[in-house]
């Protein structure tokens, strides 16, 4: 990042290429629509280009703070564009039609991904719900609390014992 | 918000974007004045940050388009990050800025400590922030002129920033101020906020982004597009 913050446009490239599919897989999760998802990609790459400096490594690293802001721009866009008016209209995605197949990913990032997964399993089916909810539908603590029909605290709750079940279950394969 | 296991539970929403902006600039205002003191969940945020960042590797990748990818490859060869450039031209500029609104943060402070210590450590704290903010050279500040006087503001790139006032009236019975960064012509919600005896030292977080202005407004409570002209205003520089 510090490359970048000097005004380096190759390690710009190499940042973008690194994570620019990774932030497209998220932001499209989150929206449901190809054209915002890669629009908000965009602004969260052109945004990172002019605010570099802004990076600060002793809250975490570059991936987490990037994947981070898509994410937050994402929730922002679904939830100006109303997610169920979007959601009903969206239309057939264009391309690709599998779209893991002209990703290429480095080897760490791949293993990183699996570990995610693997460790999505160790949290119990209501924790997996009210995070689904929250973190990929975009919904508030509130929303969430109203679809599921149970207390704002119990959101509450499950949100926070499912990161930190998730936590754990990361602590053994830390990469 | 003082009980521990709530603080944790608002760091989980914090960092999964499960709030409203409103409870968003609450629960930022809450972490401002316990983290500090907090070691534990200090640390439990940056996990959780981290945690939260990881979590979008969860979706598939999705190839983006060469039109899009050319797109910002464009934008970035046309332009230099804003650290470098403000790296070589800017100091002189924002000197005077920086220096006007750190006075104005230290005035405040001055009030908070030597006439309310005893009810206000947390107020203190928050305008010690306050004066970290507004000297940090990635911050952009404005000074926002209004009819009763003005207001000062700065931000860091991050979204991160402080609003300091004194004198300020009240806003009219059963309304509140609300203050909006502006992106050219779109206003951005940050939050609502009354006066304390004329004292304002509000601290923020928006999102990150380029503002190029700020505002207030005079509202019956949070909204997310002004509903009135603004009462005060003015443009950032850096």
């Amino acid at each position: 990042m510090g490359r970048i913050a000097e005004g380096s446009s190759d390690a710009f490239r190499d940042l973008y290429s690194r994570y620019a599919s990774t932030a497209a897989g998220l932001a499209h999760r989150v929206i449901g629509d190809p054209v915002l998802a890669e629009e908000v990609v965009q602004d969260v790459f052109m945004s990172v280009w002019r605010s570099a400096s802004a990076y600060d490594a002793a809250r975490g690293s570059v991936r987490s703070w990037l994947l981070t802001q898509v994410h937050h721009r994402a929730v922002d866009v679904i939830r100006r564009e109303d997610a169920e008016r979007r959601r009903s209209l969206r239309q057939p995605e264009p391309v690709p039609s599998d779209p893991t197949d002209e990703v290429v990913e480095d080897e760490w990032l791949r293993a990183r991904r699996a570990d995610m997964r693997l460790a999505l399993r160790t949290i119990s089916d209501d924790q997996r719900q009210v995070l689904q909810l929250a973190y990929f539908d975009g919904l508030t603590q509130t929303q969430v609390s109203e679809r599921l029909g149970i207390p704002l605290g119990t959101v509450k709750s499950r949100t926070l014992a499912a990161m930190l079940k998730l936590r754990e279950a990361l602590s053994g394969a830390e990469r | 918000m003082n009980d521990h296991v709530e603080i944790q539970e608002a760091i989980a929403a914090y960092v999964t974007h499960s709030l409203d902006p409103q409870e968003r600039a609450n629960t930022e205002h809450e972490l401002l004045e316990h983290l500090p003191g907090c070691p534990s969940c200090t640390a439990l945020l940056r996990d959780l940050r981290e945690l939260a960042g990881d979590l979008a590797l969860i979706p598939d990748a999705r190839r983006v388009s060469e039109t899009g990818e050319a797109r910002v490859m464009t934008a970035v060869t046309g332009t230099r990050p804003e650290s470098a450039v403000r790296a070589r031209t800017a100091w002189p500029r924002a000197a005077a800025g920086v220096v006007a609104i750190v006075i104005a943060a230290s005035a405040v402070l001055n009030v908070i400590v030597v006439s309310r210590s005893h009810q206000d450590e947390a107020r203190a704290r928050a305008a010690l922030q306050a004066i970290a903010l507004v000297s940090d050279p990635r911050a952009q500040h404005a000074v926002l002129q209004g009819p009763s006087g003005s207001l000062a503001m700065s931000v860091l790139p991050t979204g991160k920033g402080v609003l300091i006032a004194q004198g300020l009236a009240s806003a009219p019975s059963g309304s509140v101020y609300e203050l909006w960064l502006a992106q050219d012509s779109r206003y951005v919600p940050v939050r609502v906020f009354s006066p304390d005896n004329g004292d304002v030292v509000l601290p923020f977080t928006a999102v990150a982004g380029q503002y190029t202005g700020a505002a207030i407004t005079i509202e019956k409570g949070y909204v997310t597009q002004p509903t009135r002209a603004p009462s005060y205003s003015g443009s950032l520089t850096a």
